[in-house]
């Protein structure tokens, strides 16, 4: 399947930003089920610099600077994706959970050893056996791993309730847990601390998901949104994507952005900016189209 | 035991008399009390100084320092700068012995290096598990968005220091190691400095091995990094004066002749970093930064933090500037690496260490924590990462409930904690209330990347416990500082070096890189100088009218008190409906000492000092001692006038303006005429002709006697300093207009209003010379205004009084002209000098602010505001000079 992914964020500043200086992880990158045929970052009004390059993580990462004043700025990205359907697993099955905490401690696999980044604990994500408390139960010695995390990945969807009300960036993860309220990025963070805390990595993963208007309606321009899952590392399989906001496992629908520890590691656009006034309007649109051709 | 003393003097022997203990191993005596070798020479030389003579040499120290602005800064007493302390007897090494040591610390240094590379590279430890991953990967101080930054040349490390102590076996070990702004060689020099002076012969006596060499190998090193063929722009990154160590930043910037900047001073554009100049943007290629990695670049990393310059670390990245030590480094300070150092030197080198760490115990390993825990009461704790205000703990110095709760925060994140073995450091002799007694040792090493490999400085900061049994050895616990002395076998040749510390002082500033901060700083400073002088001048005069000196009828009291509200700015003041003139000495107190207080004498003296605290590094050590006197008159100020003003009061404020005179003098005496210098000079004429103008409007244009019209002339000359002149001018008859003539018009009058503004014209015009050579200069055409008014005014229509309201309407009309026409230069230098450089285009900036008809245009009072908020936003440390330019142009 192939689609185009149009995503634009728009700033209204209360006065002129003198120089602003910005980092954004928009541009999708490739991974085994998806190729990117095409992704242009346009920047308006144009920036001094912009350069992309990839980041510690293999994302790429875009720098831009605006140097001159300006009272308002947008960032559009309009990438072509190629997607693969991935072929549902059967998970009840692999390596045990007993397995993977004796792998990981004595491995000298590159892989295994790569993925004890993701493992501890980081900016948005602490250890906290409150957390781990949460998940334990589903983490049994002999069960095979995937098996628990497909288990907590529903748990979470079933327990939690959707509320974009809720939360803002900087809402704790105990929050979130307490009140059982958030969005799809505290659910993807909840998933990652609980595996953490209990001793098995797993990492964060921004991107788009593809939403279908009602049978017989139209679908609207723009009404997508950009969405985060998280995935878990099993010695031998590789990374697997779960996405515990729509209990399922992210399939063509979902495109990959970028993965890091949490969403600090790719947050889609921040930066610092001299000036701006006390005020400011964000606008985020995104637009996730089905195409035949390329462009 | 027995001493070895020189002939004769058995008494000051007697004196001398230093007692080892036995538990430690000492640095001057063997265990069986043997003087050893190298302390020999010293010792005897010691000797003859005796007791007295060392302390002497201690209070001159005390003393030297005291005038270089030798500080530290603890955190824990902000706003106390503490006179860094330096202990007359040296720290002395052979050179035998120092050979072995320098070594091994190369031989550190370049290992550190290659794990730098490796970190922020293909992290070859890892993937090997040389280093644990998890070691690596918990860890707050990697920096993944280091990744891939490389310096050019082989070397990423170009500083490194390493704490050494001595431990009782005879070996030297490291304990800590400093690897992203290492502190300390800068109050190594001054610790040098100083000794030399208060020790000159036994210095040069001793053959101790000199270290300008090493500063220069670090101007070398500093040069190499620089990827530009032009003579490379290198710039000294302060956290600014609030640090522990602004001091040595200050010292060090000048010594090396580099300008000394905050983050705010630099700017990114155009892939570049620019430093804001005086007159525009210039390009800075090296950055030498005290600045911690997580403050360098609040796009990549602490987004709240004010200390950094937003992008930096991009530039790096695209090898557009070079960072020592690269952004990332800090991650080499973790004391979790000097367990694997040895295995990472296998692993590099191929051999084992010359020079062992401490041993360490990393909990976050099964082992090493099961180890821990049996161990525990044996053991000094310390987190991975080092921040501030996290001590390391010895256990046994713990209550059992606080080593329990310590045991339960290392098992809930064992990965953050390591454990040291408790090392006994070796004992040295240090003169404390005139006696030599026992110490622990800490000594600070310093190397610098030069070449293939580094070069060691011989010596360093050695530092000594202020307890015999002192556990924690830092500045910030209030150790002593020595300086080491690596005795060389034969005299040093001084040709060569001598060359080189000329090389040093040569290379002086550029006039033109000085950031526009700086020049605002000598601008408030001389402003503040000026108010605070004619404040405590005029307060002068009221006290002796109070005391009856030359006395004068009661209600020229009144206008006097009030005359003291409104030129020092303190409304409501004496204008208080409830002033009560009858007892005026809590006001005219309160108006001297609080400091709290805007427009205080105390005030303006500490907006001073501040603002000469970020100047620094210009002034000469003959204004820091100026400006160190002026801090104690300042406290010597509240306690003599603690009883209030019964005896004497002006005598008590002699003593300050004494010392402000001898600054201003200095400054005209000693200051090269530089641009810097100019902003001094403007800043003084522009408030020195303010404050004669508020001084004449208030004592003047209301004559408060009928019968004798010109009653206040009298202490209006004696507040200006112009009594004499007059009487030996006009023969003792006093009339206003004559008095009006010597203060405004008289321009061979220093004191008088002409004489400042021909003053401020001179020097604005030079300024302006050098970037426009026709317009004339919004500030100019301010100060012309004001002469123009001034040079046509009628002598005789200033001085009458109007028979129906009673005042000198012509003089008020006059004044208010005048201050009109100034306040409008204030504003305009500011706007030229002060603020282009803040916005993203400053060409066009200062054209505006050329181009600008009024001062008060809306227009313009909200880009000022912008530019206010920007500063704001960008700086934290720098707050007095900024603030009051809002409230200071209209009182």
């Amino acid at each position: 399947m192939k689609y185009r992914v149009r995503h634009t964020t728009a700033y209204q500043y209360g006065a002129a930003v003198n120089q602003c200086y910005n980092l954004a992880y928009v541009i999708p990158r490739h991974t085994s089920t998806q190729k990117v045929i095409r992704s242009d970052i346009k920047v308006s009004p144009t920036p001094s610099m912009l350069n992309k390059r990839d980041d510690y993580f293999g994302n790429t990462v875009c720098n831009f600077s605006l140097e001159k004043p300006h009272k308002d700025l947008e960032v559009t990205v309009e990438s072509f994706i190629e997607k693969e359907d991935t072929p549902s697993l059967w998970l009840d099955m692999g390596v045990s959970c007993q397995q993977v905490l004796e792998r990981l401690k004595n491995s000298s696999e590159i892989n295994d050893i790569a993925a004890c980044e993701f493992l501890f604990q980081s900016p948005m994500i602490p250890h906290s056996e409150e957390l781990a408390d949460f998940a334990r139960d589903l983490f049994i010695a002999d069960r095979p791993l995937l098996a628990a995390v497909t288990e907590l990945n529903s748990r979470i969807f079933e327990e939690f309730h959707y509320d974009p009300s809720f939360s803002t960036v900087a809402t704790p993860l105990s929050d979130v847990l307490e009140h059982k309220r958030g969005v799809c990025q505290d659910f993807a963070h909840l998933a990652i601390a609980c595996m953490r805390s209990l001793g098995y990595p797993a990492r964060y993963v921004s991107g788009y998901l593809e939403t279908l208007p009602p049978p017989g309606q139209v679908k609207l321009e723009g009404a997508d949104a950009s969405h985060a899952w998280f995935s878990a590392y099993a010695p031998g399989e590789g990374w697997l994507d779960f996405d515990p906001t729509n209990n399922c496992m992210p399939g063509e629908q979902h495109i990959t952005t970028a993965w890091g520890r949490d969403y600090a590691d790719v947050t889609p656009l921040k930066g610092v900016l001299f000036g701006g006034g006390s005020s400011s309007i964000m606008e985020v649109s995104v637009d996730v189209q089905r195409v035949e051709t390329d462009s | 035991m027995s001493l070895v003393s020189p002939a004769g003097n058995s008494a000051e022997k007697v004196d001398l008399m230093y007692k080892p203990r036995h538990s430690h191993y000492d640095e001057v005596y063997t265990a069986d009390g043997e003087l050893r070798a190298h302390w020999q020479y010293p010792i005897e030389a010691l000797q003859a100084l005796g007791v007295d003579g060392l302390s002497e040499r201690q209070h001159k120290a005390r003393r030297i320092l005291r005038d270089d602005g030798a500080t530290y800064n603890a955190y824990s007493k902000p706003k106390i700068s503490q006179i860094w302390n330096l202990d007359p007897l040296p720290f002395v090494l052979a050179s035998e012995e120092w050979e072995s040591v320098e070594n091994a610390l190369r031989e550190r240094a370049e290992l550190l290096n290659l794990l730098l590379d490796d970190i922020y590279g293909e992290r070859l430890l890892i993937r090997h598990k040389i280093i644990p991953p998890a070691a690596l990967f918990s860890h707050p101080d990697f920096m993944r968005a280091c990744d891939g930054v490389k310096l050019p040349g082989d070397q990423q490390l170009i500083f490194h220091a390493a704490d050494l102590v001595r431990s009782g076996s005879g070996d030297w070990m490291v304990i800590g190691d400093r690897a992203q702004s290492p502190s300390g060689s800068g109050y190594a020099l001054e610790n040098r400095t100083v000794l030399t002076r208060v020790m000159p012969s036994l210095f040069r006596d001793a053959h101790v091995h000199r270290l300008s060499l090493f500063f220069r190998n670090i101007r070398h090193a500093l040069a190499t990094l620089s990827t530009t063929t032009d003579l490379p722009r290198i710039v000294f990154l302060t956290p600014g004066a609030f640090n522990e160590a602004y001091f040595e930043h200050a010292y060090l910037a000048n010594y090396l002749g580099y300008p000394l900047v905050q983050g705010s001073d630099l700017s990114v554009r155009d892939g570049n970093v620019w430093l804001k100049a005086l007159d525009g943007l210039r390009k800075v290629d090296v950055i030498i930064r005290r600045v911690d990695d997580d403050f360098c670049d609040p796009v990549a990393f602490r987004n709240d933090s004010n200390l950094g310059v937003p992008g930096l670390l991009e530039v790096a990245r695209a090898g557009r500037v070079a960072i020592a030590n690269p952004l990332g480094s800090g991650i080499l300070e973790s004391p979790v690496l000097a367990k694997y150092l040895p295995a990472a030197a296998k692993f590099f080198l191929g051999r084992d260490l010359r020079l062992n760490s401490v041993p360490t115990w990393w909990c976050g390993e099964k082992d090493d924590l099961a180890y821990v825990k049996a161990n525990f009461n044996k053991l000094l704790i310390r987190r991975t990462s080092r921040s501030a205000g996290q001590h390391s703990l010895f256990v046994s110095s713990l209550t059992a409930e606080k080593q329990k709760s310590l045991m339960a925060e290392i098992l809930a994140n064992p990965m953050d904690f390591v454990a040291q073995e408790a090392v006994q450091p070796s004992q040295a002799p240090v003169l404390t209330n005139d006696q030599l007694v026992s110490r622990p040792v800490v000594m600070r090493s310093f190397s610098v990347a030069t070449g293939s490999s580094y070069s060691v400085m011989p010596g360093g900061l050695t530092r000594v416990g202020s307890k015999p049994d002192s556990l924690h050895i830092t500045s910030q616990t209030g150790a002593l500082s020595k300086d080491t002395w690596i005795l060389a076998s034969e005299p040093e040749s001084l040709l060569s070096l001598r060359n080189t510390d000329d090389i040093m002082r040569d290379a002086q500033i550029h006039d033109t890189d000085l950031p526009s901060r700086v020049v605002e700083n000598l601008y408030w400073f001389g402003r503040y100088a000026e108010r605070a002088e004619s404040g405590l001048r005029l307060l002068r005069t009221v006290f002796e009218q109070l005391n009856g000196i030359e006395p004068l009828p009661p209600e020229s009291y009144i206008c006097l008190f009030k005359a003291v509200t409104d030129v020092t700015a303190t409304k409501p003041g004496f204008f208080s409906p409830s002033a009560d003139f009858s007892a005026p000495e809590t006001e005219l107190l309160d108006v001297i000492t609080n400091t709290n207080r805007s427009g205080s004498i105390a005030a303006s003296l500490h907006a001073m000092l501040h603002s000469s605290d970020g100047v620094k590094e210009l002034l000469s050590s003959d204004m820091h001692r100026l400006s160190t006197d002026i801090r104690d008159g300042l406290d010597q100020l509240s306690v003599a006038l603690r009883d209030g003003l019964h005896s004497a009061p002006e005598e008590a404020l002699d003593p300050i303006v004494t010392t402000l005179l001898a600054l201003s003098g200095l400054s005209q005496e000693s200051m090269v005429r530089s641009r810097a210098w100019r902003f001094m000079e403007i800043g003084r004429r522009l408030e020195r002709s303010l404050q004669t103008i508020k001084l004449l409007r208030a004592l003047l244009v209301d004559p408060v006697s009928p019968n004798d019209p010109s009653l206040m002339l009298r202490p209006t000359l004696s507040s200006l300093e112009s009594m004499i002149t007059y009487r030996r001018r006009y023969q003792g008859k006093f009339d206003v207009a004559n008095g009006l003539e010597l203060l405004l018009m008289d321009k061979h009058n220093p004191r008088s209003v002409l004489f400042q503004l021909e003053s401020l014209r001179e020097n604005l015009d030079l300024l302006s010379n050098e970037s426009h050579k026709h317009s004339l200069g919004e500030e100019s055409r301010c100060v012309l205004k004001a002469s123009n008014a001034l040079l046509l005014a009628e002598l005789d229509s200033l001085a009458i009084i109007d028979s129906e309201t009673d005042r000198r309407e012509g003089l008020d009309a006059l004044l208010d002209n005048l201050v009109e026409s100034l306040e409008s230069a204030s504003v305009a230098v500011s706007n030229r000098y002060f603020d282009h450089t803040g916005g993203p285009q400053p060409l066009a900036f200062s054209n505006l602010a050329d181009k600008e008809p009024a001062i008060d245009s809306p227009a313009h009072a909200s880009r000022q505001s912008q530019v206010q908020l920007q500063r704001q936003q960008q700086s934290v440390v720098e707050t007095t000079p900024r603030n009051s330019s809002a409230t200071d142009i209209l009182p």
